[in-house]
């Protein structure tokens, strides 16, 4: 019975593999994300951190790019591809953390209030909609002002931020799921209602869960780029994108390097999860593509 | 482009339409259509020929996937390119080859001359305007007329098909299914055209629902002296509706006449099967007879005979060479080896002697 | 018709409350002493005390929220620690500014993006559509804020086109609008298109094109409006992620809104005015939310029977 179903969702991810496969566009970014990884997590071995990435030489100083320094040098003569390189070690795992706090946080919201009692459901909701009136931007910003400024605060406000759409997509796909004939036995065989719920509603709502995720964290490396961008994020001089640009402005006009390159190291990492989480919304759900 | 091409050499500029008679309204002749997708052509028209007379109504007969559709369609050039393609063929009507007709000209037929009922009135209207907006936008589209004319106008097709032009202003939404098949047909008959499509119009309909349209439709083809292709796959529609009738098979025709003479001596195996598998009231039913097999993939034909594989009278010739239509008498024309004497099948002539 | 407005606008109340709530409970636990901010470096205890009285900081916090409310409602947003002004007065000086750049770049985003779409829907697979969709994905990805970076770099230090920061002539909202609205433009870009290509499937369009109509009629009467919904929806998301936007690509351009002043007074930790900024901006998100609902209304008369029929 077991090895059944274990064959059976093998069988169902091995079909997701290959439509996936199919899809150029995601492939694409699989293989651009699946890089920056790889540099992320061998960037020492690249760059040193302590000589390349934090020491400082005024030598250096915004230097264009040139054949020893790929994509030049920021302000006070720092390699800006160790910098970006280094960078990805910190926005990739921020973004996946937020994201993995927002979904089982989501998720379990959304389980209860589907699940739960109308009343329940009816206050999560309220507080889901009251959390969703506000731009998960401003919300962040507004967050991390009261908690004040640092890595865990942002960590946090941006995990709250994302809450609502997992609430959301777990709530309605248990609704859906809730009243079908397979759970309704579960139930007359006496199955708890955390065992229904982990073990048979979780299961079913994966597909949306999974592209949100993709798609969320994408977004959350926006948002923890505007924050450090503002000020409000990761400051100097640690290597985060944002802040690069933030610190970078004030001398772009004349060394446009500065800017550009970690401007284009967001842009390059949020594209590969967006074809990614495109794709895997097409291979996960047939139906919807065109 | 090439597809075009091939279709100008096919009928080079000024070659006359080759004889027509006088009262034929519109001839299509080898008529071919493919529908190309990733992996293979699917061959859904086979050089199809098919004549309907000034006034005449003509019931198309077939299963699903015949081919029927994509020929009504093709008529006024509805296919949806890519992935369906015209590759060869002539469709004269009215002295003009719709096939090579101009987009413009094209579009001064559709709907005056040539118009189309589909076969699901759900999906057919578009649900953000009114039942009778729609109607009066084909009005202004081919005549002349202020506003309050087309609006009168529309109001009056509304009447003709039984539904009162107080509800002008009701949304699609608002209608059943059949009072939408009303609404299509006051549509189609709005401009009064002189050939009317008719797709499967009562397939999607209640079973009470379809004899009333159906009833409506020949009513007014009585009154507008239009010409009527119907496709159904329904030979009870057929001889209540047409005065002939075209059984189409694979892509093709396989047996064509008046109803008298198909419906009382069907001569192909393929039509006196489709015969074979309705149940009748006034006979004292021996067990119906379902055709067995499946209609063949339309992406790999079978060389010979089409209906070769299924048929039970088949003998190897069939399943080699190519079969012309030939006569059987009268108009009654029939696609069948054992009718031009290839071979002798003792048994399908007692079938056809036989009757119905 | 009214009655469903009406009604979606009473729903609006209890959301706003809770916004409030978060956001006035979110800031009410900011470090720092508000006290000190406001007296500055020398003060006698008398002086911080009574000054704590009179901001009312001794009260309990719901206590505060209740009064917080209840001058919001009548317009009184409670003074800046900053500037002592009202903050009704900094924000009137700075909304009109912000509201006009989001407008600015979304007219321009939906002017765009729509019929941008539409030609790549109706061309599937052409150069046309190819460009679009490669140029809607980087447009996606882009964040705002380094496009108004690159920008500057470009248009203003370079070619000198435009001015790149401040807003004294109409030559200063190109740079910063154009930036506000590029996410926008393309999701809005890439809705349009996947939202006409099904349109452009249904058995209506075929009944269209069977009538005789042009090509041009049957795109836009008869798809284009049937596929409106999605991208209406689209238009209102992005109007309210814009306002979000808006707070970075101020001050990248030092567009003198209600973003960049939220900024600074987070700095500064000037709540009232914090609260107030973030107030004012969901708010406006709502009444967007809102009036994409009226329209819906407007565009499809089977969600106008519903609304007329729906009672509760």
């Amino acid at each position: 019975m077991a090895t059944d179903v274990n064959k059976k969702k093998k069988s169902q991810a091995a079909a997701v593999w290959r439509r996936l496969k199919k899809n150029k566009m995601a492939i694409l970014g699989l293989v651009i994300l699946a890089l920056i990884i790889f540099f992320a997590l061998f960037a020492n071995f690249f760059f040193d951190y302590d000589t390349m990435v934090i020491q400082q030489s005024a030598a250096l100083r915004l230097k264009p790019p040139s054949a020893e320094h790929w994509l030049g040098t920021d302000e006070v003569g720092r390699d800006i591809l160790a910098r970006i390189v280094h960078g990805a070690r910190i926005s990739l795992p921020v973004a996946f953390i937020t994201i993995a706090i927002a979904t089982v946080v989501g998720g379990l919201l959304g389980a209860i209030a589907g699940y739960g009692s109308k009343r329940v459901d009816n206050v999560i909701m309220r507080i889901m909609d009251v959390f969703l009136a506000i731009p998960s931007i401003l919300l962040s910003i507004a967050l991390v002002a009261a908690l004040g400024t640092s890595m865990t605060n942002m960590v946090l406000a941006i995990s709250i931020s994302n809450i609502p759409p997992f609430a959301r997509i777990v709530r309605s796909a248990v609704l859906t799921i809730k009243n079908e004939e397979y759970i309704e036995a579960a139930r007359a065989i006496g199955a708890s209602d955390k065992r229904i719920i982990l073990k048979h509603i979780l299961p079913n709502c994966m597909a949306p869960i999974i592209v949100q995720a993709t798609l969320s964290i994408a977004g959350s490396i926006l948002a923890i780029a505007s924050l450090s961008f503002i000020g409000l994020g990761i400051s100097p001089p640690t290597p985060e994108w944002g802040s690069m640009l933030s610190t970078g402005r004030q001398y772009f006009r004349a060394a446009w390097w500065v800017c550009a390159f970690p401007g284009l190291a967001i842009m390059l990492t949020i594209l590969s999860l967006n074809l990614l989480g495109d794709g895997l919304r097409d291979a996960l759900d047939p139906k919807l593509k065109n | 482009m090439d597809d075009k091409k091939k279709l100008e050499t096919a009928a080079p500029e000024g070659s006359a339409p080759y004889a027509q008679a006088p009262d034929t309204l519109l001839d299509i002749r080898d008529l071919r259509v493919e529908y190309h997708t990733d992996e293979d052509v699917v061959y859904a028209v086979n050089g199809l020929d098919l004549t309907i007379g000034k006034g005449e109504s003509l019931g198309l007969v077939g299963e699903t996937g015949a081919g029927k559709t994509t020929t009504a369609l093709s008529v006024l050039r509805l296919i949806a390119d890519p992935p369906g393609k015209i590759v060869d063929g002539e469709i004269w009507f009215e002295g003009e080859n719709m096939l090579r007709a101009k987009p413009g000209r094209l579009r001064e037929i559709r709907g005056s001359k040539i118009s189309v009922i589909f076969q699901d009135p759900m999906t057919s209207l578009n649900p953000v305007y009114s039942v009778g907006d729609q109607i009066a936008e084909v009005i202004h589209q081919h005549e002349k007329c202020s506003r309050e004319e087309g609006r009168k106008k529309a109001g009056d097709m509304l009447e003709m098909v039984g539904i009162p032009r107080a509800r002008y202003d009701e949304y699609p939404h608002q209608f059943s299914g059949g009072m939408k098949q009303r609404v299509v047909i006051a549509m189609s008959i709005a401009c009064s055209p002189e050939l009317i499509l008719a797709d499967e119009p009562t397939t999607a309909l209640d079973v009470t629902i379809q004899a009333q349209v159906l009833e409506l439709m020949s009513e007014l083809k009585e009154k507008l002296r239009t010409s009527l292709l119907l496709i159904t796959h329904d030979l009870g529609v057929v001889a209540q509706v047409c005065d002939r009738v075209a059984i189409m098979y694979a892509g093709e025709i396989v047996e064509s006449g008046t109803i008298a003479e198909v419906f009382d001596h069907p001569h192909h195996p393929y039509t006196i099967g489709l015969f074979g598998s309705i149940p009748s009231l006034d006979e004292t039913a021996e067990k119906l007879k379902p055709i067995r097999g499946q209609m063949p993939d339309p992406t790999v034909l079978p060389e010979g005979c089409a209906f070769a594989p299924r048929c039970p009278y088949a003998v190897e010739t069939c399943r080699a060479q190519r079969v012309e239509m030939t006569s059987a008498g009268g108009t009654h024309l029939v696609r069948c080896l054992a009718h031009q004497g290839v071979f002798q099948a003792p048994e399908l002539m007692e079938e056809v002697r036989h009757g119905r | 018709m009214y009655k469903f407005i009406l009604k979606r606008l009473v729903m609006l109340i209890p959301v706003l409350l809770g916004v409030s709530f978060i956001v006035f409970s979110i800031l009410s636990f900011t470090p720092g002493d508000p006290v000190e901010m406001r007296l500055g470096e020398n003060y006698s205890e008398e002086a911080y005390n009574a000054m704590r009285e009179e901001m009312g900081l001794n009260d309990p916090f719901l206590v505060r929220y209740v009064k917080y409310i209840v001058d919001a409602v009548q317009g009184d947003f409670g003074t800046s620690y900053r500037t002592s002004n009202p903050v009704v007065e900094e924000l009137a000086a700075r909304l009109p500014n912000t509201i006009l750049l989001s407008v600015v770049a979304m007219f321009f985003a939906i002017l765009v993006g729509i019929p941008l779409g539409v030609i790549s829907a109706t061309h599937q697979y052409s150069a046309v559509d190819n460009v679009s969709m490669v140029g809607a994905l980087f447009g996606v990805s882009m964040p705002n804020f380094w496009l108004g970076l690159m920008l500057i770099v470009i248009f203003a230090s370079g070619l000198g086109w435009f001015p790149s920061s401040n807003f004294d002539s109409w030559k200063s909202i190109v740079l910063p609008a154009i930036t506000l609205s590029v996410n926008s433009l393309a999701m809005i870009t890439r809705m349009t298109r996947s939202s006409m290509l099904e349109t452009i499937r249904q058995d209506y369009i075929r009944t269209a094109r069977a009538k005789g109509l042009k090509e041009s009629v049957i795109t836009i009467k008869h798809a284009l409006r049937n596929a409106m919904i999605p991208i209406v929806t689209t238009v209102g998301l992005q109007f309210g992620f814009s306002l979000g936007g808006a707070v970075l690509v101020e001050t990248v351009f030092a567009w003198p809104g209600i973003g960049r002043l939220l900024v600074e007074c987070i700095k500064l930790k000037d709540t009232p005015v914090v609260v107030a900024c973030v107030l004012v901006l969901a708010t406006m998100f709502s009444i967007i939310n809102l009036c994409i609902d009226i329209l819906y209304a407007f565009l499809d008369p089977r969600i106008r029977a519903q609304y007329k029929t729906a009672k509760r």
